[in-house]
């Protein structure tokens, strides 16, 4: 098949637009996906019944349906509460596809990345806690000191891989008018009809993918190194 | 309630009709993932060279491709071709492939690039005494792969295949993008001509958690039944 290089040079100021915005989405949701990881691992890990529920119902909530209606609920079902967000000032925020997409992005992955620290977490020996407070260790010196070092180690592969699936993921925020990588190619694609953009597309997530996967080999070679 | 209800006014028979459509396109990708999987992870433990580097190939750019890019490519791809073919028998068409076939076809070919991991995995637990044994029996490569490790491989890959169905179910959902009325579509019909937003696209996620949650359940029992022979009488 002959390749058309011009379709990608024509529109290359525009790809990069969408490449940029699909970057900001993965950064800044993976960011605060994080954040919302730590209280759900300490639920899911309690011994009260209370927050275990809880956290529970949020990820068989999160990790059960689709990331698509997850989206939907958050950015249209969000314009049903506008005098309550106007109130709390949030309004302008929800109003907005990017953030919309962002919250959604975070709120999901948190629940996928809390399961696989937990999991992390629980595969390390009960001896690793005893000796941590034989050593006369606190409860929270002995996760910073002993514990997470170890399950960091353990998580970061299917951390790398949740990476990459939120880079695949963020390609649906077109539903909500955004439109990052993927939604870019749609719109060059209802221009000329011309399917090589699609081949074109794949080309470029492949490379987005593969530096994804390079860089997380090469931050697993230095917490392996010892 | 009356909203999703069946009654006069409800949206209840178009979230049914949606729900089978959706459990449909998931069932029709099946097969051919299946089915394609395993012979990608048969190329990836292939003598030929080329072989294992396509295979390999084909597992990676599908793992690294969008699911929704690749339902796009295909849908509008498929169309294309076949407006080509028919204008070289110069019949002018504007015909399109039917989206669920569509559909369904993209998420087997994404089903197919990771059920070769879990092949792959599958069929390294087969001890190599099996294929020995197979062998000196005088059983021909594809018979033994039939009768011999398939049988044992399968019940190794159950779980990780299971663990897909479920990511497959709620990848149905991305179909709604290219027309096809499942249930994601038959909902987001429903918010436009009610407005109730928040409280049908909670339904919408329920709705989903239903089905992965059944699936679940009848994934457990499959397990327990595939490894029958294992369970000690206590």
């Amino acid at each position: 098949m002959i390749m058309d290089t011009s379709l990608v040079v024509d529109n290359a100021g525009r790809l990069y637009e969408g490449f940029k915005l699909t970057l900001a989405l993965v950064g800044l949701s993976a960011a605060c996906a994080a954040i919302v990881t730590v209280p759900l691992v300490l639920g899911l890990r309690s011994n009260a019944w209370a927050p275990r529920a809880v956290s529970g119902a949020y990820v068989t909530f999160f990790r059960g349906s689709p990331l698509l209606a997850q989206l939907f609920l958050i950015y249209y079902g969000s314009g049903q509460f506008r005098p309550l967000l106007e109130y709390l000032g949030v309004w302008w925020l929800f109003r907005d596809a990017f953030f919309c997409s962002v919250l959604a992005f975070a709120l999901n992955s948190a629940a996928y990345t809390a399961v696989l620290v937990k999991g992390a977490i629980d595969a390390l020996p009960e001896g690793q806690w005893e000796a941590a407070a034989a050593l006369g260790l606190g409860w929270f010196a002995t996760l910073r000191k002993v514990i997470l070092p170890q399950a960091i180690r353990v998580a970061l592969p299917g951390y790398g891989n949740e990476i990459v699936l939120l880079t695949k993921a963020s390609s649906i925020t077109m539903a909500v008018t955004l439109y990052e990588l993927l939604g870019v190619i749609k719109v060059i694609y209802s221009r000329t009809f011309d399917i090589t953009i699609y081949i074109w597309a794949a080309a470029i997530y492949i490379v987005i993918v593969s530096a994804i996967r390079l860089g997380f080999a090469l931050l697993e070679r230095s917490f392996f190194r010892w | 309630m009356e909203l999703v209800g069946f009654s006069a006014g409800g949206w209840g028979w178009s979230f049914l009709s949606g729900l089978v459509v959706t459990v449909e396109v998931a069932i029709l990708a099946l097969p051919l993932g299946l089915f394609f999987g395993l012979l990608i992870a048969l190329g990836r433990q292939s003598k030929s060279r080329l072989l294992r580097i396509a295979s390999i190939g084909y597992a990676n750019a599908f793992q690294a491709i969008p699911e929704l890019l690749t339902i796009f490519a295909i849908y509008h791809g498929c169309s294309h071709l076949i407006q080509l073919l028919m204008s070289g028998l110069d019949i002018q068409t504007s015909w399109t492939v039917p989206g669920v076939a569509a559909g369904s076809f993209a998420l087997s070919l994404v089903f197919a690039a990771y059920s070769s991991e879990i092949w792959l995995g599958a069929l390294a637990g087969i001890g190599r005494g099996q294929y020995e044994a197979a062998m000196s029996l005088g059983l021909s490569g594809i018979v033994s792969l039939r009768i011999v490790v398939l049988p044992q491989a399968f019940r190794l890959a159950l779980p990780g295949l299971g663990n897909l169905w479920i990511i497959l179910l709620k990848d149905t959902a991305l179909v709604s993008l290219i027309s096809v009325s499942e249930f994601m579509r038959e909902v987001n019909l429903a918010v436009a001509a009610t407005h109730r937003y928040f409280v049908l696209y909670l339904f919408a996620c329920l709705g989903y958690i239903v089905l992965t949650k059944i699936s679940e359940f009848v994934l457990e029992r499959l397990n327990l039944r595939a490894s029958r022979h294992l369970v000690r009488a206590a």
